[in-house]
């Protein structure tokens, strides 16, 4: 590629005439399709052949990590559907801001390298440039909504006010959800995966609900939804779907990765989401301790866990000790599993039916077993006390990792 | 960013200097400092500023605040003295003033941190075993969790520990 050719490139680059810009002149340099996508392969701009037919969506078929054969900075490989083989190089080094691609490659890749060089140098001069604009709205932003988690602002109306710079109807009630990655290892790799999954949430959240506030803190997204208060209450459903979906959608663009979410309670008044924000990670941290991955745990359905979290870890062993040692010990010398037994009945709700079916024990033989419980703990398995006692005993054990 | 206290288990000899400056910078009849002897070692407590603290939870009143840099304050013309936040630490950093009949808790010396100087507690320490470090997330700055330290799962404490090394026994002959 000559040198005119890349004083174009730099020359787009530092007039910030944007990233289809630098597709369209590698499209024209390549003779091929260019493709700029950010971290989670979502596609910013691109540079298609009129007479291509492609339909592409809003991301480029392709699995994370990727399957591909690395030619020095650059990455050999086919999409998914359809099979288009593709020459790619990433922006960026540390921070990374996204892929470029090159498709519909032959066996001549090599005489492609430079203009894809030069193409993404380009590229990220463009991203570094609207990240660091991003990145100062996105610093301000979390500092006015940890102003609100933290009940730094006097009273409601500083809130409402504040809150009208930014675009933002905070007189309306917000429900409020906190998120955080499942899996707490390989703090490098876990940066990385938390910056796409933030991407990600943005971009989705933006079209799900685009009147929902995203911020985040350390590591945990924070999403302020505004619902409408109806006679029965907060409709839930609304809040379940949607962190269902977005569930979904981090699983399949991110490998597999999973998130967790704690809910608060609903307060009306925007000044107390304070209190709305500790009770969700209080949710989460539940959630956490019961080694729950991919769960929605809502503050107020946390039942008798909420009066149990707290309590010292000697409390808790001496609890687990009293109710369930006598099982566990007999479980210990005869090598039977009766504890986990009485565990799938009591999450089968008593239904012994259903118990024995997630066993794959027949029906008798749970009985058998639920009358030996009985037997080496001396109670009755049918009053609701015994029940309520071991389902807490069984949490409690789960709490204290055993 | 995020203020906290680190304690070097290895050097507290237990003298309670922190106690006593914390009872003077104050002006109050009882520290908010408090030195516990366990097996080996003192535990040197306050308020441990937490990321979620239970005391902000609770209290009816919206008497406390959580600053930028990580320090809970309470706000004394707000509290009724209901003890909500006395029961709910795990760490029994808030304590109750019967004189004023409100709720006293440790603000890390705030006026004096606003003006670049370590709280009374720290600047007392003749070993110097108890500092202020600032958190960033990103450093391992010390164990979290010590024995004699209430459980720190939920409420995750800032206060960053040097753990007690071995000790090795010279006999005298």
């Amino acid at each position: 590629m000559d040198q005119q050719k890349w004083c174009q490139f730099m020359e787009i680059a530092a007039e910030g005439r944007g990233l289809t810009q630098v597709a369209r002149l590698l499209g024209e340099v390549s003779g091929l399709p260019a493709v700029v996508c950010d971290l989670t392969l979502r596609l910013l701009a691109f540079q298609l052949p009129a007479e291509s037919n492609y339909n592409f969506g809003d991301y480029l078929p392709l699995d994370l990590p990727f399957q591909a054969e690395r030619q020095g900075e650059f990455y050999l490989g086919e999409l998914k559907e359809p099979a288009i083989p593709y020459f790619m190089v990433p922006i960026g080094r540390e921070p990374r801001y996204g892929y470029l691609f090159l498709l519909e490659i032959g066996a001549d890749w090599q005489v492609y390298q430079e203009p894809l060089r030069a193409a993404a140098l380009a590229a990220m001069v463009e991203m570094s440039r609207s990240r660091m604009a991003q990145e100062t709205e996105r610093h301000y932003r979390n500092e006015f909504i940890q102003d609100i988690l933290y009940n730094n602002l006097p009273n409601r109306d500083a809130v409402v006010n504040r809150g009208r710079l930014w675009g933002w109807d905070l007189t309306r009630p917000h429900l409020l959800v906190v998120m955080e990655l499942d899996g707490r290892n390989n703090q490098g790799c876990r940066k990385t995966v938390w910056e796409q999954w933030h991407q990600l949430l943005r971009f989705h959240l933006g079209r799900q609900a685009p009147e929902a506030i995203l911020a985040d803190r350390s590591d945990q997204l924070i999403i302020l939804i505004p619902l409408r208060l109806t006679e029965t209450g907060i409709n839930k459903s609304i809040i379940i779907n949607l962190v269902k979906s977005l569930q979904k959608i981090t699983t399949s663009h991110l490998a597999g990765t999973t998130f967790s979410a704690g809910v608060g309670r609903f307060y009306e008044n925007v000044a107390d989401l304070y209190r709305a924000y500790q009770e969700a990670k209080v949710a989460l941290e539940v959630s956490r301790l019961l080694r729950r991955r991919a769960a929605l745990t809502f503050f107020d359905e946390l039942g008798v866990l909420r009066l149990i979290f707290n309590q010292g870890e000697q409390e808790l062993e001496d609890y687990y000790e009293e109710t369930l040692g006598p099982v566990v010990k007999y479980d210990t010398e005869h090598n039977t599993n009766l504890v986990e037994t009485l565990a799938v009945f009591l999450f089968a709700s008593g239904d012994h039916n259903r118990a024995a079916e997630n066993m794959f024990i027949h029906v008798n033989t749970l009985r058998y077993r639920l009358k030996k419980i009985e037997e080496i703990l001396s109670q009755d398995l049918r009053q609701l006390e015994v029940l309520v006692n071991l389902y807490t005993a069984l949490q409690v054990k789960v709490m204290l990792g055993r | 960013m995020q203020l906290g206290f680190f304690l070097d288990l290895n050097r507290c000899t237990g003298c309670r200097a922190c106690e006593a400056a914390c009872r003077n910078w104050k002006g109050m009849g009882f520290s908010l400092r408090q030195v516990y002897p366990e097996t080996g070692y003192y535990l040197s407590l306050a308020c441990n500023h937490c990321e979620n603290p239970e005391c902000f939870r609770v209290c009816p009143e919206r008497t406390y605040n959580k600053r930028r840099d990580g320090i809970i304050l309470h706000n004394s013309g707000r509290c009724t003295g209901c003890n909500r936040c006395v029961r709910a630490c795990p760490f029994a950093a808030p304590r109750y003033n019967p004189a004023t009949g409100k709720v006293e808790k440790c603000d890390l010396c705030v006026e004096r941190i606003d003006n670049g100087v370590v709280p009374a507690c720290v600047e007392a320490c003749p070993v110097k075993a108890l500092q202020v470090l600032e958190l960033d997330g990103k450093k391992d700055l010390g164990a979290k969790w010590v024995a004699g330290l209430a459980n720190i799962h939920l409420t995750r404490p800032t206060i960053r520990f040097k753990p007690p090394a071995a000790r090795e026994r010279h006999l005298l002959l």
